[in-house]
């Protein structure tokens, strides 16, 4: 995620091999593997509130998108 | 909990008759009903008391309901109600102990005059009308949508490169290879 006056996204799809079950907390990670030092996402490169969001589809039988926004903060 | 029974009259009830709303006699259905009740009339007005008189156009004094026979609400004490009123008669009853969509059937009464102990079997009826008192009764606990996407925030600095961490919790099971959680990150806000 560049900074950028543009407005633009980066978008991450995960797609579960096992059912994720309802009421439990699961921590996702999101990160690079090109066996590099520097590893990761490439957060802005200036300090501000950027929007995020979330969409989760439970199954393609149930189509209905929960959908939600943040605001996540990159301090300087 | 507070239940409205609405209905409309065919005929006068003349001052000092009498209302009655009889529930199912039906404990589970019914545990009980409260002697706490309001009235209006066509939405608007009070189901006014009774002329007093003083003066002349003064029609004052409070409507009750009383609990007769365990399951009658007993309204008296009003003027007389002219046909083609609509009354409506909101009061207090205990929730059924089983879930339901109906109470039964109640009827409601209206009399040219009243009793102590047995309206409806020692006073001259005008109206009858007997009716099924729909409520919906689930069982279901109510949840609210406890989906929810929560990230981390302490290594989140500018031009930082690194692991993005985040929550997830759903309140519906999101199915293997089927279902999907998908991230926006935005460069703006």
């Amino acid at each position: 995620m560049a900074a950028s006056t543009a407005s633009y996204y980066v978008s991450y799809m995960m797609t579960p091999f096992e059912t994720l079950s309802s009421g439990v907390d699961y921590t996702f990670r999101i990160t690079t593997q090109n066996n590099f030092a520097n590893e990761g996402i490439p957060f802005p490169t200036s300090r501000g509130v950027y929007k995020a969001e979330s969409k989760i589809s439970y199954s393609s039988g149930n189509p209905q998108v929960i959908s939600n926004t943040f605001y996540i903060e990159v301090y300087g | 909990m507070e239940v409205l029974i609405g209905f409309r009259t065919t005929h006068l009830i003349p001052a000092n008759g009498a209302i009655e709303i009889k529930f199912p006699a039906n404990s589970t259905l019914v545990p009980n009903i409260k002697t706490h009740c309001r009235s209006a009339v066509t939405m608007g007005s009070q189901l006014y008391g009774q002329n007093t008189g003083k003066p002349a156009t003064n029609i004052q004094g409070e409507v009750g309901c009383y609990v007769q026979n365990t399951y009658s609400w007993i309204i008296t004490g009003n003027d007389a109600l002219p046909a083609g009123s609509q009354v409506y008669i909101s009061g207090v009853i205990d929730m059924p102990t089983i879930a339901t969509t109906s109470l039964g059937t109640g009827y409601v009464v209206t009399y040219i005059g009243e009793d102590s102990t047995n309206t409806f079997a020692n006073s001259r009826i005008i109206d009858y009308t007997t009716a099924t008192f729909m409520l919906n009764v689930n069982t279901s606990t109510w949840y609210p949508d406890e989906s929810a996407v929560t990230f981390q925030t302490q290594p989140l600095r500018a031009s930082f490169t690194g692991d993005l961490t985040f929550l997830v919790r759903t309140a519906t099971a999101i199915t293997a290879n089927n279902g999907f959680v998908q991230l926006f990150l935005y460069t703006e806000n």
